[in-house]
C-alpha cells in the first residue's frame, strides 16, 4: 500500500508510541497528573499518607540544580518537624553542624542535612525513625579525638556504636529524659511514686465535674425536628458540652449562637457540621491532630495540587482543553481524612473503611471521653500491644477510676500515655499528636511514667519490647544501665 | 587452452537457460532501453523488452546472484574466501573469452583487448602490468587480497552495470553506510539454479563455462541452496568429471578448493569455538539474569561507613555510572544488531564475530545490571523497565542457548528447529520495544526528582 513496507509502518508505529509514552510521563512530570506510579520506592510511614501531594517534600523547581533541590527538600522538613525538635531540645541541631568549626564532620555525615540520615522512598534501608543510616552512624564522630566517647566514659570503653541508641540509652535528638544530672536526679525513686496519680488528667477531669454554668434538657436550643430524638438530646444534656454551656446551636448553628444571624434556628441549622466547627473552640487539639498520624492528612504544610487550569490559561489553552484531559493531568488531592485501611500498622478489618477526624473518637453529642480514650482507639487498633491493654494493670485502675472506686487521675487508659494531658496557657488541654511522646518512646517518661513510675523502673520497661507487647503486664527483662553509668561518673568526678 | 571464445558468455534467454554470444554493446543498449520503457511506457513493456533483449550473465555474476539472500547480496571486504572463489572465476571469464592462458607453472595475456566490463578489464591490465610470471594460484590469492582492487564491489558494480542488480545505498542511524544489490528480474536466480541442476545431474556433455559454475558453486558451497541431500550424493561422481574437464577450470578449482580447504578448516575451527563460547555465555548469562529475577537483593550492609556495596546501591554517582555504564552497554548492543543485520563493518570482523560480541555484551549487560540493582527490582515503574529487560535478556540468552548450542542438543537429541530459534529472538525483540520510553522515564525522575 502507497509503496510503504510493514517495516516502515512498524518502526514508526512504536517510536510514535514512545514519544507519546514520553511526553505523557513528561507532563505528569511537570504540569500535573498523578505521580504514584512515578514513585521509586515506599513512602515512609505517615509520609505515604501525603506522598501524592509531592510538592510538600520536593519543593524545588522541577529543573533546578541538585543542590538547590536538596536544600529545599530540607527546608520541607524543618517545616514541619521544626517545632517538635525544638520542643524536645534537639541535642545535633543544625545550627551547631552549620559551624565551619565543624567542617571535619561534614564528610563523614553531614549532620546539616536531614536528608543525611533521612532518605526517602528507600524501605530498604528504613529503620526505626525513618532513619536510613546503620544505626552505628554515632561512630562518624564520636570515634576519634576529644569526641571519643570510649575514652571520656570510662563505662563505654568496652561498648561498640551500634548500641548507642539502644532504648534508655541515647536519642540523636531528644535527650530529655536520657543526660546524666536528670538520670543522677532521679536515680533512687521506687518503681512506684507514693501518689500514683495523673495530675494533669485528674485536674483536667475534675474540670470536667464542675456544674456551675451547666446547660439543662429544656435549655436546648435547636429546631424541633432535633429536639424530637431524646437519645441525642440525652447524650448532650449528659456531656462536657452542656457542663460548660455549649448549646446546640453552638455546633449546628454558630450564627445565631455568636448573634450574628437573627434567623429561626431552622433557616441556619447544619445537621453534620464540618470539623471546622470543633476546631472554633479546640483549637489547640486541632493543630496537634493535624501534626500526629491522625490527622497529618490536614496539615496546613502540606503542598495543593498543582494548578493545571492556571497553567492552560497561562497558554490561552485553557477554554480549548477537553475536560478528561484536564482530569487526566491533574494532580490528585490529598483526601483530607485517612481510613483505617490506609494505615501501616495492625488494624482491625472490620474497621477498614473507618476515617479519622474528630467524630471517629469523640461522639459529638456524649463527647463521652472515657469512649474517646479507650474505646475508640481500640475500635481500630489490632496490634499486640492494643490487644494486651484489657490485660493490663492499667486498665484495671482505669476501670476503676471510671467506675469511681478509685481517685481521678489514677486509671491509664490508652491516651494517659499516647495523648497527654498539657497545660497550655492556664487550660489543660490534650496533645492529639500521638507520636509527641511516642517515639522514641524515652519521650513519654517525662510527661507520663514518672507521675506514678521511678526512673530505673520506666527505662527497663520501655527497653523491653515483649513486655510492651505485654502492655506491661509483669515486669521487665531488660535492665539498662544508664542510671548506674551516670552515678559512677558523678563519683568519678567528685573523686577528681 | 581447449575452450573456443564462443563459449564464454553464459546468457539466459526467455527463462530458458539458452546460452548465447552477445556483444558488449548489447548491454548497455539493453539497459537503456528497459529504463526508457519503465519511465515512459510503462512495466509491461520493460518486460516484455526484457524476454526480447536477452540477459548476458559471465560466471563471476552467475556466482554473485547466488550470494544473494534475502537482504540482498552484501559487499563483505574480509571474506577472503568469497573473494577467492570470486578471483577464479574472473580468471576463468577471461579464460574462456580468450583473453589468458594458464599452465601448470604460470598464467599468461593472450590478448589485450578490454572487454568493456570493469572487473575483467582491471584484472587483464593488473595480469599484463605483472612483470614476471606467475601462477594462477598466485593470482588467485593476489586478487583476492588485493586493497587496490576490490574485488567484491567492482564484481558487483559490473552487475549492476548489466541490469541484473540494483544498487541500493542506505544511510543506517546517521553512522553506517549500508550497499546492497537486489535482483531486479528473481527469474535470473532461478534460471542459474536450474541450469546448474541440469548440468550436476545430467549425463549430457555439458560447455566448459557450464561446468566451471557447477564447480564453483561447489566449491562456494551452494551446491545444498539448489540441490537436496540426496541429489548432493548422488552427483558426486559427475561432479568428479566436471573438474576434470576444463585445464583452466581444473586448475582454477583446485587453487580454489586448497584455499577452501584451509579456510574452511579455520572459519570451521573458528566458528566452532565461537559457537561454543557463544552458548557457554548464554547458559551462564540467562542463569545470572534469571537470578537477578528470583533471588532476594544482595543487602547493604548494616555497618555505617564507606564499603563497596554501600557505595554500589546508595551512592548516587556510582549509581550513575553503573546505570550509564548499562545503557552504553545495551546501544553498543543495538548496534551490533545493526551491523549484523546489515552486514556491516565486515572489515573489524565476520557475522559470527560480531553474533558472539552481541552475546558477550548480553552477559556484561547482565553483569552491570547487578551491579546497578544488585537484584533490586525497584518499585513501580522501575520495576516494569526490570522485568522487561531482564526479560529480553534471558529471552536473547535462551536465543544464544539454541543458536549456539546447537550442534550440542543435537547431539543430546533435542533437534533445535528454525521456529524454535526464531521464538526467543521474536520475545527478545518485543520485549526491548518498550524500554526506551521506560529508560527516559527512569532517568528523567532521578534527576527531576
Amino acid at each position: 500500500m502507497l509503496g510503504i513496507s510493514k517495516k516502515f509502518i512498524f518502526i514508526w508505529s512504536w517510536f510514535l508510541v514512545t514519544l507519546i509514552a514520553i511526553v505523557i510521563v513528561g507532563v505528569w512530570m511537570t504540569v500535573g497528573g498523578n505521580r504514584e506510579l512515578l514513585l521509586v520506592g515506599q513512602t515512609t510511614d505517615a509520609h505515604h499518607q501525603i506522598e501524592v501531594a509531592c510538592e510538600t517534600c520536593h519543593k524545588a523547581p522541577i529543573f533546578s540544580r541538585p543542590a538547590a533541590a536538596v536544600k529545599a527538600m530540607n527546608k520541607a522538613c524543618r517545616t514541619c518537624h521544626e517545632d517538635e525538635l525544638a520542643k524536645s531540645d534537639d541535642s545535633h541541631p543544625r545550627k551547631k553542624f552549620r559551624n565551619p568549626r565543624m567542617a571535619q564532620f561534614w564528610d563523614k555525615l553531614d549532620a546539616r542535612l536531614c536528608t543525611t540520615c533521612h532518605t526517602e522512598h528507600r524501605p530498604e534501608i528504613t529503620r526505626e525513625s525513618a532513619v536510613t543510616v546503620a544505626m552505628n552512624f554515632c561512630i562518624a564522630c564520636h570515634s576519634e579525638g576529644d569526641q571519643d566517647v570510649r575514652l571520656i566514659r570510662t563505662s563505654h570503653a568496652d561498648l561498640s556504636f551500634d548500641t548507642c541508641a539502644s532504648s534508655g540509652c541515647h536519642n540523636y535528638h531528644d535527650n530529655r529524659v536520657l543526660y546524666s544530672d536528670f538520670l543522677v536526679k532521679h536515680a533512687q525513686t521506687d518503681w512506684l511514686t507514693q501518689r500514683p496519680v495523673h495530675e494533669l488528667t485528674r485536674q483536667a477531669r475534675l474540670a470536667y465535674n464542675s456544674e456551675d454554668e451547666r446547660l439543662m434538657h429544656h435549655d436546648a436550643q435547636a429546631p424541633s425536628a432535633a429536639l424530637s430524638n431524646p437519645a441525642i438530646l440525652r447524650d448532650w444534656a449528659d456531656s462536657a458540652h452542656a457542663i460548660n454551656a455549649i448549646n446546640c446551636t453552638s455546633c449546628h448553628a454558630p450564627a445565631i449562637a455568636n448573634g450574628s444571624d437573627s434567623a429561626g434556628v431552622e433557616t441556619v441549622w447544619e445537621d453534620k457540621p464540618s470539623q471546622k466547627i470543633c476546631a472554633d473552640c479546640h483549637k489547640f487539639e486541632q493543630n496537634t491532630f493535624r501534626k500526629g498520624r491522625h490527622g497529618m492528612r490536614q496539615h496546613p504544610k502540606i503542598a495543593n495540587p498543582r494548578d493545571i487550569d492556571g497553567k492552560l490559561n497561562s497558554y490561552g489553552l485553557a477554554h480549548i482543553t477537553p475536560s478528561f484531559i484536564k482530569e487526566w493531568f491533574s494532580d490528585p488531592a490529598v483526601p483530607m481524612y485517612m481510613t483505617v485501611a490506609e494505615a501501616r500498622l495492625p488494624m482491625r478489618s472490620e474497621a477498614a473503611d473507618l476515617s479519622v477526624g474528630c467524630g471517629s473518637c469523640h461522639d459529638p453529642h456524649s463527647v463521652n471521653v472515657a469512649y474517646a480514650a479507650v474505646d475508640a482507639c481500640l475500635t481500630c487498633h489490632d496490634d499486640m500491644h492494643s490487644e494486651a491493654y484489657r490485660k493490663s494493670p492499667h486498665y484495671t485502675l482505669w476501670l476503676a477510676e471510671v467506675a469511681g472506686e478509685a481517685s481521678l487521675g489514677t486509671g491509664v487508659s490508652c491516651a494517659t500515655c499516647h495523648m497527654a494531658k498539657v497545660e497550655r496557657r492556664g487550660n489543660l488541654v490534650t496533645d492529639h499528636n500521638q507520636n509527641d511522646i511516642l517515639r522514641p518512646n524515652e519521650k513519654m517518661i517525662r510527661p507520663v511514667c514518672l507521675d506514678c513510675h521511678g526512673l530505673k523502673f520506666a527505662l527497663d520497661s520501655l527497653a523491653d519490647d515483649e513486655l510492651i507487647k505485654r502492655n506491661f503486664r509483669g515486669r521487665a527483662d531488660v535492665h539498662v544501665e544508664s542510671i548506674e553509668w551516670a552515678l559512677l561518673r558523678e563519683r568519678e568526678k567528685q573523686d577528681d | 587452452m581447449d575452450c573456443a571464445p564462443e563459449a564464454f558468455n553464459t546468457t539466459i534467454e526467455n527463462g530458458q537457460g539458452r546460452k548465447q554470444r552477445q556483444s558488449k554493446e548489447t548491454t548497455g543498449l539493453r539497459k537503456e532501453i528497459v529504463f526508457v520503457f519503465k519511465a515512459f511506457l510503462g512495466k509491461i513493456f520493460a518486460v516484455l523488452v526484457k524476454h526480447i533483449i536477452p540477459l548476458m550473465l559471465t560466471i563471476t555474476d552467475n556466482i554473485l546472484l547466488l550470494l544473494e539472500n534475502e537482504d540482498g547480496i552484501f559487499v563483505a571486504d574480509q571474506n577472503e574466501y568469497i573473494n577467492s572463489v570470486l578471483a577464479g572465476a574472473v580468471l576463468l571469464d577471461l579464460s574462456l573469452s580468450g583473453r589468458i592462458d594458464t599452465d601448470l607453472n604460470s598464467l599468461i595475456v593472450l590478448d589485450e583487448t578490454p572487454m568493456g566490463n570493469v572487473l575483467m578489464d582491471r584484472v587483464l591490465s593488473e595480469i599484463n602490468a605483472h612483470s614476471k610470471s606467475a601462477d594462477t594460484e598466485h593470482w588467485i590469492e593476489t586478487l583476492a587480497s588485493s586493497r587496490s582492487l576490490p574485488i567484491q564491489e567492482l564484481a558487483l558494480a559490473s552487475l549492476a552495470q548489466s541490469g541484473a542488480v540494483e544498487q541500493k545505498d542506505r544511510n543506517i542511524l546517521w553512522l553506517f553506510r549500508s550497499r546492497t544489490f537486489q535482483t531486479t528480474d528473481l527469474d535470473s536466480k532461478e534460471d542459474i539454479k536450474v541450469q546448474i541442476k541440469d548440468v550436476v545431474l545430467s549425463d549430457n556433455i555439458p560447455n566448459p563455462a557450464d561446468a566451471a559454475i557447477a564447480c564453483l558453486v561447489d566449491a562456494c558451497g551452494l551446491l545444498p541452496e539448489i540441490l537436496s541431500d540426496s541429489q548432493i550424493k548422488q552427483c558426486q561422481p559427475r561432479m568428479k568429471i566436471l573438474r576434470r574437464l576444463d585445464l583452466i577450470g581444473r586448475e582454477v578449482i583446485n587453487r580454489i578448493a586448497s584455499i577452501e580447504r584451509r579456510q574452511i578448516l579455520k572459519i570451521r575451527a573458528q566458528t566452532a569455538r565461537r559457537q561454543k563460547a557463544n552458548f557457554v555465555l548464554s547458559i551462564i548469562g540467562c542463569l545470572f539474569a534469571v537470578a537477578t529475577l528470583l533471588s532476594p537483593r544482595v543487602p547493604i550492609p548494616n555497618q555505617f561507613g564507606p564499603t563497596l556495596l554501600e557505595y554500589l546501591w546508595n551512592d548516587s554517582l556510582w549509581q550513575q555510572w553503573t546505570g550509564y555504564l548499562l545503557l552504553g552497554f545495551t546501544l553498543v548492543g543495538l548496534l551490533i544488531v545493526i551491523v549484523l543485520k546489515n552486514r556491516l563493518l565486515t572489515r573489524f570482523g565476520n557475522y559470527s564475530t560480531w553474533q558472539l560480541t552481541h552475546i558477550l555484551l548480553g552477559f556484561v549487560c547482565v553483569l552491570t545490571l547487578f551491579l546497578h540493582t544488585g537484584f533490586r527490582l525497584g518499585a513501580n515503574l522501575n520495576t516494569a523497565l526490570m522485568l522487561f529487560y531482564l526479560v529480553a535478556l534471558i529471552a536473547g540468552a535462551l536465543a544464544g542457548i539454541l543458536i549456539g548450542g546447537s550442534s550440542e542438543l543435537r547431539k543430546w537429541g533435542v533437534p533445535v528447529t528454525k521456529k524454535m530459534r526464531m521464538a526467543p529472538v521474536k520475545t527478545h525483540i518485543v520485549f526491548l520495544l518498550p524500554l526506551p520510553a521506560l529508560l527516559v522515564v527512569h532517568i528523567l525522575i532521578v534527576y527531576l526528582y
